[in-house]
């Protein structure tokens, strides 16, 4: 399954780099994200948690970020188990950042996501659902960190 | 993991059960849904609160002085299929009905549980916010009304607190000069949850639609009311709007891609539904 969105920054496209290359600023935007760290240079731990209704699922995630070009690119790949639930995650992630002048950049974001086991059957279209509204909330999470983050840094 | 069946014997014991503050706590009635969620483990309760046994006051149709009618929470769906009451009342209900799942799935399953499971696939939400429905619920606070339209906020998410139960649903009279229909799109068996469903309702005045209500289901994660759809009806002749009124739904609906078909599918399956829904509510009796 697949979901993607966009959103423009009212900061320049070195300024948004900034703050999208850090894996521990980005990880706070995206929602039900805890825990993350460093494992070795470039790949990160983290717990994914989400609720849908009567449906609690935690996956333990590795992240490991396979390009970075400041200040356009950055592309990750996610993998995970949820313990108890026999269901596996499987996600590809790619963030582009295009500056429109000198002080507002776009960034499209799009993920590839897999779910298998149980998760991917009869918890398929469930998820499917939530993760546009995710998708949706994480954007919006971003955009306005980086605004945050510009306000009080000018 | 453990978890307990607890089947009380009141309705206030069985608000007294629920916890708002454990997901795991969830009242079943007929179970048709959740034992689905059971069977695959991906909902792992903590305990089940059975509605079962207090069925009494809470089950049949009852015809109000007012002529709107009070539906009790455990009424079986086959119950009402075989409503006389509902059949001349609100035939749209009833022949929805007539499609909805399967006999022995609308055997066990409620009403009640129908509307609060919250799954976007269930065929009367929509019909029930088209007519203004709504439902009573109670907790241990008291109890409250909410509108159908206000129900079902997300995929199986509510606007029920964790320990409120629907006790009834209430269907109002409908104005003279109105009239409503329901259009059901499966993409998989006969039988199978919609892959979209879109009910219909037109109020006329002389030849012209004075008001219009069109919600679509299934395809979006809640039952979703198309207001470009109902602005492009109302004022029109009778029959003229409607493929204006379908291009609409169809330019704002935004549906999930599923084993049933991909978003650009649903949104065309839209289209051709929300005339058909029209049609069919215009080609039905007047009040």
């Amino acid at each position: 399954m697949q979901t993607s969105g966009e959103f423009t920054v009212a900061v320049d496209r070195d300024r948004a780099f900034a703050f999208i290359g850090d894996p521990f600023r980005i990880a706070n935007c995206i929602p039900g994200c805890e825990n993350l760290r460093e494992t070795e240079p470039g790949k990160y731990a983290a717990t994914l948690s989400n609720k849908v209704g009567p449906i609690s699922v935690k996956f333990d995630v590795a992240v490991e970020l396979t390009k970075i070009e400041p200040p356009e690119a950055i592309d990750a790949t996610v993998s995970g188990n949820a313990p108890g639930l026999g269901g596996r995650l499987t996600a590809t992630a790619q963030l582009r950042l295009e500056a429109l002048d000198a002080a507002s950049t776009r960034v499209t974001y799009a993920v590839d996501m897999g779910l298998s086991g149980r998760l991917g059957g009869i918890g398929q279209p469930v998820f499917r659902a939530k993760s546009d509204e995710l998708s949706k909330k994480f954007g919006a999470n971003v955009r306005a960190a980086i605004e945050a983050d510009a306000t009080v840094t000018p | 993991m453990s978890w307990e069946l607890l089947e009380p014997a009141t309705f206030d014991e069985a608000l007294a059960l629920l916890d708002p503050d454990d997901s795991g706590v969830r009242p079943i009635a007929g179970g048709t849904a959740l034992s689905l969620l059971l069977q695959s483990r991906i909902f792992r309760p903590t305990r089940l609160v059975s509605l079962r046994k207090l069925d009494g006051d809470l089950r049949g149709v009852h015809v109000e002085p007012d002529g709107s009618l009070r539906i009790g929470a455990m009424t079986t769906l086959t119950e009402l299929e075989r409503s006389p009451v509902l059949a001349v009342s609100e035939p749209v209900l009833a022949r929805a009905l007539h499609s909805l799942s399967n006999v022995r799935v609308r055997n066990m399953a409620t009403i009640g549980g129908h509307l609060a499971h919250g799954d976007p696939h269930m065929d009367l939400p929509p019909i029930l916010v088209t007519l203004g429905a709504r439902v009573r619920v109670r907790s241990p606070r008291g109890e409250r009304w909410i509108d159908m339209a206000d129900l079902i906020t997300g995929y199986y998410e509510t606007s029920l607190a964790g320990d409120e139960l629907i006790a009834e649903l209430h269907v109002p009279v409908q104005p003279a000069g109105s009239r409503a229909a329901y259009a059901k799109f499966t993409a998989l068996s006969a039988d199978d949850w919609p892959a979209v469903g879109v009910a219909a309702w037109l109020r006329r005045d002389g030849d012209a639609i004075a008001e219009a209500r069109v919600v679509v289901g299934g395809a979006t994660v809640r039952p979703t009311r198309m207001t470009n759809a109902e602005a492009a009806l109302t004022g029109t002749r009778d029959g003229a709007g409607f493929a204006d009124a379908a291009a609409a739904a169809a330019a704002d609906v935004d549906p999930i891609a599923d084993v049933r078909g991909s978003r650009s599918y649903k949104r065309e399956m839209v289209r051709v539904h929300v005339e058909r829904a029209l049609r069919r509510a215009s080609a039905a009796e007047d009040r």
